[in-house]
C-alpha cells in the first residue's frame, strides 16, 4: 500500500546522502585551501627549521598534526551542535508538521550513538586525508628561496 | 690542522626564462679546522649560493663538496637534515629567528630537533645567550629584540651544537656599522675560543 512513499523516502534519502557527500567535500577542500595557504605562508618558518636539521617527515608530521588538530575541533564542535540541536528539536518541538499529511505535529529527532561515532571517525579520517597533500608540499620546500630575502 | 671542509670543482646553473644562468663555476676551496675564512664579492657574484650549498641546503649542479672527507651530497634527504643538525651553524643576513618562540626557545631548537634532553639544552642555552649578553633578554621574543640581539640570538643558535662550520651570510647585512663591527668582533672572539670556524660574506 505505501510501496510509493517508501521509495520516496529511500530517495530522498539517497539525495541527503549526497548532499552531505559534497558538503563533507567543500569542508575537505576547505582544509586543503587553509593548510596551503598556512604552507605558504610558513615557507620562511619551514626553510628556518630545515635548516636548523629538521627532516622533511617532521616538518610533514606538524603540518598533518595542525589539520587533524583543526579536524578536531571541527567535529567536536559539530558533534556538540547537532546534539544540543537535537535535543531542542525534541523538546520544544519548533518545526511544526501538518497532521494530516505526515500523521505528525512536528519534527521528530531519533539520535543514536552509533551515528555520532560514524559520522565524527568520518569527519576526523577525511580531515586527516585533506592534510596530507599540504603536508607534503610543506615537506618538498626548497629552504634556499625563502631564505634569500625578508 | 685537518680539512674540514672542501669544494671540488662546484658548478651552480639556474634554469631562468632567458636561458641557463650559471652562477657558480668550478669552484675549489679548502677550509682547515678552526680558520675563518671570509669570502667577498659583488652583489650576485654567486656567495649566498655557494653558503647554501657548502651548508648542504642546495646541491650544486656538479662537483663534490667533502665535509671531513665526506661526500656531503651523497648523502639521502634525511641524512643531509641529520648533517645540517649535528655539523653547520647557520646565520643569515636577516636574523631568521622563529618569532613565535622566545630567545631562549629559539637558541634550544637545534638541540630539541636533535632530542637532546630537553634540561641539558635549556641549560647549554641559557650559557650561550648568557656568554653573548643576553641574559636578561633569554624570555624576549625576536619583536622585542633590536637587530644586533636578534643576530646575537641567531649566533648562539648557530654555535649550540657545537658544530665543526658556521656558515654567516652577510650576518652585519642588516645592521648599522657600530653593531654590524661588534658582530664581528664577537665572530673573531669565538673563533679564538670556541676554535669554530666561521665563514662571513658581507658585500664589497
Amino acid at each position: 500500500m505505501n510501496k510509493n512513499l517508501f521509495s520516496a523516502l529511500k530517495l530522498e534519502k539517497f539525495a541527503m546522502f549526497v548532499i552531505l557527500v559534497l558538503i563533507i567535500l567543500v569542508a575537505s577542500f576547505n582544509i586543503i585551501s587553509n593548510l596551503i595557504m598556512n604552507v605558504i605562508e610558513k615557507s620562511r618558518e619551514i626553510a628556518i627549521l630545515k635548516a636548523i636539521g629538521a627532516t622533511n617527515k617532521s616538518i610533514m608530521t606538524i603540518f598533518m598534526l595542525q589539520g587533524l588538530f583543526i579536524g578536531l575541533i571541527g567535529t567536536c564542535t559539530g558533534m556538540t551542535g547537532g546534539y544540543l540541536l537535537g535535543v531542542i528539536l525534541n523538546k520544544y518541538q519548533i518545526i511544526k508538521l501538518p497532521a494530516d499529511v505526515y500523521y505528525l505535529s512536528h519534527l521528530p529527532v531519533k539520535m543514536s550513538l552509533f551515528d555520532f561515532v560514524t559520522v565524527s571517525l568520518s569527519a576526523i579520517i577525511i580531515s586527516f586525508v585533506a592534510t596530507l597533500y599540504p603536508a607534503w608540499q610543506a615537506a618538498k620546500l626548497n629552504p634556499v628561496e625563502p631564505l634569500r630575502y625578508e | 690542522m685537518s680539512e674540514l671542509i672542501a669544494a671540488v670543482d662546484v658548478q651552480k646553473s639556474f634554469r631562468t626564462e632567458a636561458g641557463e644562468l650559471q652562477v657558480l663555476k668550478n669552484i675549489n676551496l679548502s677550509i682547515r679546522e678552526g680558520e675563518m675564512v671570509s669570502i667577498t664579492g659583488a652583489s650576485g657574484a654567486g656567495k649566498s649560493t655557494l653558503m647554501h650549498i657548502l651548508g648542504a641546503l642546495d646541491r650544486p649542479t656538479a662537483g663534490k663538496v667533502l665535509f671531513r672527507s665526506a661526500d656531503v651530497f651523497s648523502m639521502d634527504e634525511s641524512a643531509l637534515a641529520v648533517f645540517r643538525n649535528r655539523s653547520i651553524g647557520f646565520v643569515f643576513q636577516f636574523h631568521h629567528l622563529l618569532p613565535e618562540f622566545n630567545a631562549l626557545e629559539n637558541t634550544m631548537l637545534p638541540g630539541l630537533i636533535s632530542k637532546k634532553p630537553y634540561a641539558d639544552v635549556q641549560k647549554k642555552a641559557q650559557e650561550l645567550l648568557g656568554d653573548l649578553g643576553l641574559s636578561r633578554r633569554l624570555r624576549h621574543r625576536p619583536g622585542e629584540l633590536s637587530g644586533g640581539e636578534q643576530q646575537r640570538v641567531a649566533v648562539a643558535r648557530a654555535l649550540m651544537q657545537d658544530s665543526g662550520l658556521v656558515l654567516a651570510d652577510e650576518p652585519t647585512g642588516n645592521l648599522d656599522t657600530a653593531t654590524g663591527n661588534s658582530l664581528f668582533e664577537l665572530f673573531l672572539e669565538l673563533n679564538k675560543k670556541r676554535i669554530s670556524p666561521s665563514l662571513s660574506s658581507p658585500t664589497t
